[in-house]
C-alpha cells in the first residue's frame, strides 16, 4: 500500500505513532500488524490507551473476517462491547418476553423512546408493532453504528432514529420532535440497579416522556432466597477435597459470585428484597431495611442467591430465578459464617441500596 | 542445536527482518519473523543505533564506556547479555 492511498485517520495520530503505523502500512499483512501493535502500544504507553483503542478499531475495520486480528484486538473490544451484549441478544426467553410486551402496548402512531438500544432489536420490534417513530438512544458509538446498520438491513431507516448520546443529554425539540408515548428499555443488570435504571427512568419521565407514558418494564425487583451446602458453595467456600480438609483458604474467599448453573434452591421461601415501580422512580431514596425469610428445611444457611424480576404490565413477567437459564446470572452473596437454622424459623437479612447498587448481608 | 553465543571477540550486525520505531522515549522493534515486539530503553536504543553497520563487540563496548561512564568489565558483561538477548530474539547475529 503506498502512502498516497494512506487512510485519513493516520494523520490524526500522534506523530511518533503515525510514523510507526506508516511503516506497518508498507507490510503485506497491515491489519494484523496494526492489531498486534495496538496491544503493544496499550502496554507501552498507558496514557495513549485511547489511541491504542483507535488502532484496534481500525484493524478490525480493515479486516473484520480475520481471526488473528479479532484475537489481537480483543483487549479493546471486550472492554468497549462487553460479552453480555451477545448473551442478551441470544436469549430467546428475554427476547420473546420483550416482543410480547411491545406487541401488547405499542399502538400505531405512537412515538417510542428507547434507552440503550444496542443491536436495536427492541426499537425494530416497536417499529414493526406500528410505532410512528422510534428514537433509540445508544451512547457507545460502535454500538450505535451497528444499530443503524441493523436498522437499515431490516428496512426501518425511515422510522427509527439512533441517537448516539447519553439519554440524560437527549433533548426534546432537538433530538426528538415531541415527548414520547412509550419507553422501552433494558437497563437492568444482574444486581438490578447497576445500569442506573432509576436515575435514567426518572430523567426520561421528567424530560422526554408524556405524563401518561407507558413504561416497559413498569416494575422491577430484586428477589432472593437462602442457600447452603453443595453445589453452590464451590464459589465461596472450599469443600473437603478427597477427604482432605482445605478450609484454611475460606477466609480468602469472595463475598459475591455467580450462582452455579445447577443451583435450584429449595431450603427457604423466596423473598422480594427490593421492588420499584418505575413510574415513581423519583421517589425512591437510598434505604436500609431488614427482611425475614422463612426456612423450609432444617439446614445450614451459608448465603443468599438473588435474581431479578421485570414486569411489563399486569400478567407479563420475566425473571431469572435459578435454575432458569438466562442472559442474567443469579448471584450468590456468601456469608462469612454458616448458621444452622430449623425449618419454620426466620432468617433476617439486611438489604440496602443507594439507587445504583445493592448490598446484602445477614442481619443477625 | 544450541545457537552459538556472541562473545567479546565477535563482530555483530543487525538482522534485516524488522521494523524499528521510537514511541516517545522508548524504541520498539517489530520482529517480522516471529511477529513479535521487542522494547528497548535508552541504552538499548543507543546500542541498536551503533549497530547500524556491523561492528566488533569490543568497539561497541569502548564507545558505550565513554558515553555512559561505566567500568569496562561491567560494560562488557551488560552489552554481551543484551546482545545475546537480541540474538535470541533473532534481531542481531554474529557476522561471519
Amino acid at each position: 500500500m503506498s502512502l498516497d492511498t494512506e487512510p485519513g485517520w493516520i494523520s490524526d495520530l500522534p506523530a511518533d505513532i503515525a510514523l510507526h503505523v506508516r511503516r506497518l502500512l508498507e507490510l503485506p499483512d497491515f491489519p494484523r500488524q496494526l492489531a498486534l501493535f495496538s496491544g503493544v502500544l496499550r502496554k507501552l504507553r498507558p496514557t495513549e490507551s485511547r489511541v491504542a483503542g483507535q488502532l484496534a478499531e481500525q484493524a478490525r475495520r480493515a479486516a473484520p473476517g480475520d481471526t488473528a486480528v479479532r484475537r489481537d484486538t480483543d483487549w479493546y473490544f471486550q472492554k468497549v462491547i462487553p460479552r453480555w451484549h451477545y448473551r442478551i441478544i441470544n436469549n430467546p426467553v428475554r427476547n420473546d418476553c420483550y416482543r410480547r410486551a411491545i406487541e401488547q402496548h405499542v399502538k400505531p402512531g405512537m412515538i417510542v423512546y428507547e434507552i440503550g438500544t444496542g443491536t436495536a432489536v427492541l426499537a425494530m420490534l416497536a417499529a414493526r408493532a406500528g410505532a410512528r417513530h422510534v428514537y433509540a438512544c445508544e451512547r457507545k458509538p460502535l454500538l450505535a453504528e451497528a444499530a443503524r446498520e441493523n436498522i437499515a438491513r431490516n428496512g426501518f431507516t425511515d422510522r427509527i432514529t439512533v441517537l448516539c448520546k447519553d439519554s440524560q443529554e437527549v433533548l426534546v425539540g432537538e433530538d426528538l420532535p415531541e415527548r414520547a408515548d412509550l419507553m422501552v428499555s433494558e437497563i437492568v443488570n444482574n444486581g438490578l440497579l447497576g445500569e442506573h435504571a432509576l436515575d435514567l427512568t426518572q430523567d426520561a419521565l421528567e424530560r422526554i416522556l408524556k405524563p401518561d407514558a407507558i413504561l416497559l418494564p413498569d416494575q422491577i425487583a430484586l428477589r432472593g432466597t437462602l442457600v447452603g451446602g453443595p453445589p453452590w458453595n464451590a464459589g465461596g467456600r472450599a469443600a473437603p477435597a478427597c477427604g482432605v480438609d482445605v478450609s484454611a483458604i475460606d477466609w480468602l474467599g469472595p463475598s459475591l459470585t455467580e450462582a452455579p448453573s445447577d443451583l435450584d434452591p429449595r431450603m427457604a421461601d423466596d423473598a422480594t428484597l427490593l421492588h420499584f415501580d418505575m413510574a415513581k422512580s423519583a421517589h425512591y431514596r437510598p434505604e436500609k431495611k431488614e427482611i425475614s425469610i422463612t426456612m423450609r428445611q432444617t439446614t445450614a444457611v451459608e448465603g443468599l442467591v438473588h435474581w431479578i424480576w421485570l414486569r411489563f404490565g399486569p400478567g407479563l413477567e420475566l425473571d431469572n430465578r435459578p435454575p432458569k437459564k438466562s442472559c442474567w446470572s443469579p448471584k450468590v452473596h456468601h456469608f462469612s459464617t454458616a448458621r444452622q437454622v430449623r425449618a419454620g424459623e426466620q432468617v433476617r437479612i439486611r438489604v440496602s441500596h443507594d439507587r445504583k447498587s445493592v448490598k446484602i448481608e445477614p442481619a443477625d | 542445536m544450541a545457537e552459538l553465543e556472541i562473545t567479546e571477540r565477535d563482530t555483530v550486525r543487525r538482522c534485516q527482518n524488522h521494523v524499528m520505531s521510537s514511541i516517545g522515549d522508548d524504541t520498539v522493534l517489530l520482529d517480522l519473523e516471529q511477529n513479535d515486539y521487542f522494547g528497548m530503553n535508552a541504552v538499548g536504543t543507543r546500542v541498536w543505533e551503533l549497530l547500524e553497520s556491523a561492528r566488533p563487540v569490543a568497539s561497541l563496548c569502548r564507545r558505550l564506556e565513554e558515553e555512559f561512564s561505566v567500568p569496562p568489565d561491567q560494560c562488557q558483561a551488560d552489552v554481551l547479555a543484551f546482545l545475546n538477548q537480541l540474538a535470541k530474539e533473532g534481531l542481531v547475529e554474529a557476522a561471519v
